[in-house]
């Protein structure tokens, strides 16, 4: 693949793409900063634009939106003590009692070269731990595929937020509507119940835009506006001097390990790698007292450890085809659409193209410290934005996005009815991660299982006893589904004692 | 309503409803000649029963906790705003985009508390008016039009 760097690197020097990592990071920053929007609405958001672009601009737009918003959430996250994005949750703690002294400036320069930093050393982990993978992936038949997405959707569920049987449910939702339409072995039509609409299955851009973009703009339109603090004070990010690292620099490479180390487990996502950081960071850190106080190492923490998930999440998306959170399951998703299956057979087939999406994604966390720091100063005004108008503009967008997919009237009632069943859904506590995921691997787990089922003659045990890796990753998979349980049981114990 | 039928109960009952109703319907003819792995039904059948399993643990355990969940404002409200959103969507290619954006960004706005009328009208025309211009005359990615003119 390093011998494909060169043609990689042409083909990200043509306009087209070097426009749209521009356009999609700066895009990224812009809806990651806009609470309510996220990344995974974001990257929702911009999917079906993609359709009619080349293979490489696509991804890289989809990259640029996904990485750029991470850093985008730090902003309202110290700006407003809202944070922009879930992953930035913890930037708050520091960031807003630093904005609040007058310093935001500085906690943004913080945020930016932790950000930076942070997503430019999961670029070079995405590099040299993808083709890895994929080359270990390479002998799997279909029963080592298929043990292998039962143990990453049950990694997804079991550390995904909720309760556990809710992910399971989510998950098998979403199993269940990919298996809507044209039976993948025989071609004959299930669930339809006569609509011939339904025979070609559920548009997954639809169900994805319903269940993620629509859901949320129905759950904001159910409550009360949240009081928002007021906007610090800012005039432009000012970046921390050399001699300001003193002390800092080992927090640092510790916050970007655990940001990688989190991003390539499937199903954890950068929240979780950022709170996690922040209480390694309050542990260990020579000034934890001064956590939460606006300490800039709390800043760091965060933000280092989430844009380094941004290149650890996509080491199993591209190496294995198993996506290690929902923005990942939506990028797969698109790889599809794209006619690229992610594996080992794209990495030999089709180097350049690979080689450009990692080069790419490189370019991506260089140009959030120039885009960072122009952006800022735009991106604050934004944060003043009523919530009612950026709400009827995500649907607009969403109806606009839909429409583009297929030109389909169909696909626009089933974004409606997606966001929907995602409004009810996330109101009993349901989350929509692992449905989305089911719905993206559901066909792959089914086809796979068929086809084990008919090389072994029905005998599914001869799965675990004739194959030994797939044999391990069942066994992984129980340890995965009990972790929970096991953990609720030693929290209640402790509670007892 | 008794105490025990609470929404998060409903929406179990709900889905195991649908669970097993679509389980149900695994079992026509259509699908008899083909067993086991090879039939299309095998795999829909395994899920749907998790599907069935899963709702009624997690009914249970909804009936003992009794949780609640987030109040919602204003029903009324949120109920006319979920009708506009599906017969926007249902609209869109009908009366073409801009035609039925301008009422669904009316009611969205009044919906989420903007009740200063030249804003609402201001938003309503402009925002979809802008989409328009730049979808349908300059990236020359036609957005639905209507049945009056090509021009919106």
């Amino acid at each position: 693949m390093f011998a494909a760097l060169p043609d990689a690197i042409a083909l990200l020097l043509t306009n087209e793409a070097l426009l749209t990592l521009l356009f999609g990071t700066v895009l990224g920053i812009i809806l990651g900063a806009m609470p309510g929007i996220g990344s995974t609405v974001a990257v929702a958001m911009v999917l079906p634009f993609t359709l009619s672009m080349g293979q490489a601009p696509a991804i890289l737009l989809l990259l640029a939106v996904y990485a750029g918003s991470v850093y985008g959430g730090s902003i309202s996250a110290i700006l407003i003590n809202t944070p922009g994005t879930p992953q930035s949750a913890a930037t708050c703690f520091d960031g807003y009692p630093m904005a609040q002294r007058g310093e935001a400036g500085k906690a943004l320069g913080w945020a930016t070269i932790a950000s930076v930093i942070g997503g430019l050393v999961s670029a070079v982990v995405l590099l040299i731990a993808a083709p890895q993978l994929a080359a270990f992936a390479l002998n799997f038949g279909p029963v080592e595929t298929f043990a292998l997405i039962l143990l990453g959707m049950t990694c997804i569920v079991s550390v995904s937020s909720g309760s556990l049987v809710k992910g399971l449910l989510a998950g098998v939702i979403g199993i269940f509507l990919a298996s809507v339409g044209g039976d993948p072995v025989t071609g004959q039509p299930r669930f339809t119940f006569g609509n011939w609409q339904l025979i070609s299955g559920f548009n997954l851009l639809a169900v994805v835009i319903g269940i993620f973009a629509l859901s949320e703009v129905f759950i904001r339109a159910s409550r009360k506006p949240e009081a928002v603090s007021e906007l610090a004070a800012f005039r432009g990010i000012v970046l921390p001097r050399w001699r300001e690292w003193a002390g800092r620099k080992a927090g640092l490479a510790k916050s970007v390990l655990i940001g990688n180390v989190i991003g390539v487990l499937p199903g954890t996502g950068a929240a979780t790698a950022a709170f996690i950081s922040y209480a390694e960071g309050k542990r260990s850190s020579p000034r934890k007292e001064a956590y939460g106080t606006g300490e800039p190492d709390g800043i760091i923490s965060s933000e280092a450890a989430n844009n380094a998930v941004t290149g650890g999440a996509l080491v199993p998306t591209m190496a294995l085809g198993i996506p290690g959170d929902a923005i990942t399951a939506v990028m797969l998703a698109t790889l599809t659409l794209h006619g690229i299956t992610p594996g080992f057979r794209l990495m030999e087939d089709n180097p350049t193209l690979i080689a450009a999406i990692f080069a790419g994604f490189f370019i991506i966390n260089l140009l959030l410290l120039p885009l960072g720091m122009a952006l800022g100063r735009v991106a604050a005004p934004i944060l003043r934005m009523r919530e009612a108008y950026m709400m009827t503009g995500v649907v607009l967008l969403c109806a606009v996005g839909i429409y583009f997919v297929r030109g389909n009237p169909f696909d626009l009632m089933v974004m409606g009815f997606a966001g929907v069943l995602g409004f009810l859904l996330r109101r009993q506590g349901v989350p929509m991660a692992p449905l989305v995921i089911g719905m993206v691997l559901g066909p792959t787990l089914e086809l796979t299982l068929r086809q084990g089922l008919i090389l072994k003659k029905g005998d599914i045990t001869l799965f675990a006893t004739e194959h030994p890796i797939a044999g391990t990753l069942f066994v992984i998979t129980a340890l995965a589904l009990a972790f929970p349980l096991v953990r609720a049981w030693l929290a209640r114990r402790a509670a007892d004692a | 309503m008794p105490a025990y039928l609470s929404e998060r109960v409903l929406m179990q009952l709900t889905l195991l409803i649908a669970g097993a109703a679509l389980l149900v319907s695994t079992f026509g003819t259509e699908f008899q000649a083909l067993g086991a792995a090879q039939s299309p039904v095998f795999f829909p059948r395994i899920i749907l029963s998790l599907w069935i399993g899963l709702t009624l643990i997690a009914l249970i355990q909804d009936v003992v906790r009794r949780e609640g969940v987030a109040a919602i404002d204003k029903v009324g409200l949120l109920i006319v705003f979920v009708l506009a959103a599906l017969v926007y969507a249902n609209l869109v290619t009908r009366l073409g985009f801009m035609l039925s954006s301008v009422p669904f960004a009316v009611i969205s706005l009044w919906v989420f508390g903007v009740r200063n009328p030249l804003a609402i009208a201001a938003y309503a025309v402009a925002v979809p008016g802008v989409i328009v211009l730049l979808f349908n005359h300059i990236l020359k990615q036609p957005l639905p039009v209507s049945p009056f003119s090509h021009l919106f």
